[in-house]
C-alpha cells in the first residue's frame, strides 16, 4: 500500500471543502493509472456519511460546499459507532493531515514509479489549495526510494573505480599507453554486458550494480597478468613474434582455464528459481566470456598492430615490472 | 505452645473465612450503590461540561457541550439531552440518547448544517463517545447485573479508603475481561477503575480526578480516562452543576432536538 499524504497548517484544515475536492480530484486522477485498484480517503468517509444520513440518496453521494457540513457528517461517524480508529486510518484526529490509500495490482518499482510520477505531475499542473503540501509514503514508495539512492550511489562509485584503476595502471606499468590497454579488457566487458541488459531490457537494479563493480576486479586480473607476463618475456626475448609464442604457452593457458573454470563453475545458477541467482550465474558466465576474449585476442592483436610503440626493441626502455604488479597478478 | 499458635491462626483466618462467605452479594450490593451514586445522582441535572482529549500523538482538542439529564426510575431508565458548543464547525449540532438498562438504548443526532433529524445507530455500547476515550457506557454506565463482582481486600487511593471490586462479565464481552474498581467507602464513587482486556493486560484507566460538594450531591467535577493500550487521554470537566431543576420529559424529545430549551441552554 502507498500513501500520498497531505499535510495543512492548521488543525481542521482538512475539513475545507477545496481540500476536500482536491483530494477527490488527485484520487480520481491516480486511478486513471491502470495499475492502481482503488484509491480511498477521507472524502469517501464524507459522501458515504451524507449518502446514508439522507436515507440511501445517491444524489447526496457527493462533497458538501460548506465546511461545517464536512465537519457535522465527519463527527456523525464518530457519533454513530463507527470505530474512531477507523477514520483515524485516513485523518489525524486534528484534522490537519491526511492520508489518501493508493492501492495497486502490482508492487514492483517501475509501476511504483509510474504512479508516483503521475501524482507528482497532477500536483505540479494542479497547484493544492494553499497551505496544503503532499508527500508520499509507504513501503513500495520507500523502495523505489532506497533502489535509486542505493543504485545512483553504484553507479557513481562504478564511475570513480574505474578512473582510480586506470590511474593505477598507469602508474604500475609506467606508461600511458599500457594504462590505456590494459582498460580493454574490463571497459569492453562492462559495456558489451550493458549493451545487452539494454538490449533484453532489463532495468539497472542492485544486483547489476554490484556486479559491475565485479567485473572492473576480475577483467583488470586478465589484463594484468597478460600484459605484465608479456613485457617481461620481450624483454629477454627484444622479438615480439618469440614472446607471443611463449606467452601463448604460459600466461595464456592459465588465463583460458581461469575462464572455464569459473564460467563452468557459475552455469548451475542459471537453472536457479531465484531470479537474482540468475542474473548473477549469467552475469559471471558473460563477465569470464568476455573478458577472457577479450585478453587473449584482441590485446595480442593491438600489441602487434602497434608493437613499435608498445614494446620498443630497445630493452634499456623497459624497466622491471613494480613487486606489487607481480603480487596482484597472483 | 502448639495449641495456642493454632488458635491464634484459627483466630486470624475466622474473620476472612466470614468475609469471603460473605463477598458475593456484599460486592454487587456495593456495585448497586455505586451506580446509583455516580449515575444517578439527583432526579435530573444541567451540566456545562469540557471535554480535552488528547491524542496518542499528543495533540489535545476540545468540546464543549451542556448536558441535560433526567432520571425516570432509580437506578432504571434515563434520558441524555447534548447540546454542542464548540467546536464551532459543529456548533448547535445535538444529541439524545434514551437510556434503556434492559434493552437497546435510542439516540438521535439533529445535524444543524441541514437542518435534519436522525435517529442513529446504537448497537455498540462499547464505541467511543464522540470521539474521546470514554465510550458510552462509560458515560452512562454499565447495569451492576451484567458483570460477577467479588470484593477484594481494602485499599486506598490517596487519603480514601476504597473498596476494592473485581468484577467479571457474565457473558463475553469486548469492552473488558476483567474490571477492578476502587470505591469510595462514604460517597460510593468509583474513584479509580481498571480495565482489562487479552491476557488479563491493563488497558484502560479510569480516574476520578475532582470530587465536589454540589447542592448537598457530592459530584464527580473531573474525571478522566486513559487508554493503555492505544495511547491518549480524556479528561472531562464538569461546571455550572445544577441538580433538581424540574426538568420535564417533553424536553427529551425530537422537537427540542432542532429547537434546544433557551430556558436552560443559553
Amino acid at each position: 500500500m502507498n500513501y500520498l499524504v497531505f499535510e495543512g497548517l492548521d488543525e481542521n484544515d482538512m475539513k475545507k471543502p477545496e481540500v476536500q475536492r482536491y483530494l477527490e480530484a488527485m484520487q480520481r486522477e491516480l486511478e486513471k493509472d491502470p495499475i492502481v485498484g482503488a484509491v480511498t480517503g477521507l472524502p469517501d468517509v464524507v459522501k458515504k456519511v451524507r449518502f446514508e444520513f439522507f436515507g440511501a440518496d445517491s444524489s447526496k453521494l457527493a462533497l458538501p460546499d460548506n465546511v461545517n457540513e464536512i465537519a457535522q457528517m465527519l463527527f456523525l461517524y464518530e457519533m454513530s459507532g463507527g470505530d474512531p480508529d477507523d477514520l483515524f486510518k485516513f485523518v489525524t484526529p486534528e484534522y490537519d493531515q491526511v492520508n489518501l490509500w493508493v492501492q495497486m495490482r502490482n508492487g514492483d518499482n517501475m509501476a511504483v514509479s509510474s504512479v508516483v510520477e503521475r501524482g507528482n505531475r497532477f500536483l505540479l499542473e494542479h497547484a493544492p489549495p494553499s497551505g496544503i503540501t503532499a508527500r508520499w509514503a509507504g513501503l513500495p514508495y520507500i523502495n523505489i526510494e532506497w533502489q535509486h539512492q542505493m543504485v545512483s550511489g553504484m553507479r557513481s562509485s562504478l564511475m570513480a573505480s574505474y578512473i582510480v584503476v586506470f590511474l593505477m595502471m598507469v602508474f604500475l606499468f609506467r606508461s600511458l599507453r599500457w594504462g590505456l590497454v590494459s582498460m580493454l579488457p574490463l571497459t569492453i566487458t562492462v559495456m558489451a554486458i550493458y549493451a545487452f541488459i539494454g538490449f533484453i531490457g532489463k532495468p539497472y537494479d542492485m544486483p547489476v550494480a554490484i556486479l559491475s563493480s565485479l567485473t572492473l576486479g576480475l577483467s583488470i586480473d586478465f589484463a594484468i597478468h597478460f600484459i605484465q607476463r608479456l613485457r617481461t618475456i620481450h624483454k629477454r626475448t627484444s622479438d615480439f613474434r618469440k614472446s607471443f609464442d611463449e606467452i601463448f604457452q604460459g600466461a595464456g593457458r592459465a588465463i583460458s582455464r581461469n575462464v572455464l573454470v569459473i564460467a563452468i563453475g557459475f552455469v548451475p545458477m542459471l537453472f536457479s528459481t531465484l531470479v537474482p541467482y540468475i542474473t548473477v550465474g549469467a552475469f559471471f558466465l558473460a563477465i569470464m566470456v568476455v573478458s577472457g576474449l577479450v585478453t587473449m585476442l584482441l590485446l595480442p592483436a593491438l600489441v602487434r598492430t602497434f608493437h613499435k610503440t608498445l614494446l620498443p626493441v630497445k630493452a634499456d626502455d623497459s624497466e622491471t615490472v613494480p613487486a606489487a604488479v607481480e603480487h596482484a597478478r597472483r | 505452645m502448639l495449641n495456642s499458635k493454632l488458635i491464634l491462626i484459627l483466630l486470624l483466618a475466622l474473620p476472612m473465612a466470614i468475609a469471603t462467605t460473605a463477598t458475593g452479594e456484599d460486592a454487587a450490593a456495593i456495585m448497586e450503590k455505586s451506580h446509583l451514586a455516580y449515575y444517578y445522582a439527583a432526579d435530573d441535572g444541567i451540566s456545562e461540561v469540557t471535554m480535552r482529549i488528547t491524542s496518542k500523538r499528543g495533540k489535545e482538542r476540545t468540546k464543549e457541550f451542556v448536558m441535560l439529564r433526567l432520571d425516570e426510575e432509580e437506578g432504571g431508565k434515563q434520558k441524555y439531552y447534548t447540546y454542542f458548543r464548540k467546536p464551532s464547525d459543529i456548533s448547535r449540532l445535538t444529541f439524545m440518547v434514551h437510556k434503556i438498562p434492559d434493552g437497546n438504548d435510542q439516540r438521535w443526532i439533529y445535524v444543524p448544517s441541514v437542518d435534519l433529524v436522525k435517529p442513529i445507530s446504537a448497537d455498540d455500547k462499547n464505541s467511543s463517545f464522540v470521539g474521546s476515550h470514554f465510550s458510552y457506557e462509560d458515560v452512562s454506565g454499565r447495569h451492576w447485573s451484567e458483570d460477577k463482582h467479588s470484593l477484594l481486600p481494602d485499599s486506598t487511593i490517596g487519603d480514601r479508603a476504597v473498596f476494592v471490586i473485581e468484577s467479571i462479565p457474565v457473558e463475553k464481552y469486548k469492552g473488558f475481561s476483567r474490571k477492578l474498581s476502587y470505591i469510595d467507602k462514604e460517597n460510593y464513587l468509583p474513584l479509580r477503575e481498571e480495565y482489562y482486556g487479552k491476557k488479563d493486560k491493563l488497558v484502560r484507566v479510569f480516574t476520578a480526578e475532582k470530587v465536589e460538594e454540589i447542592d448537598g450531591v457530592t459530584t464527580m467535577t473531573a474525571r478522566s480516562m486513559e487508554n493503555l493500550k492505544k495511547g491518549g487521554k480524556t479528561l472531562i470537566e464538569f461546571s455550572s452543576i445544577e441538580y433538581n431543576v424540574g426538568l420535564d420529559a417533553s424536553l427529551f424529545t425530537e422537537r427540542f432536538l432542532k429547537n434546544p430549551p433557551r430556558k436552560y441552554i443559553k
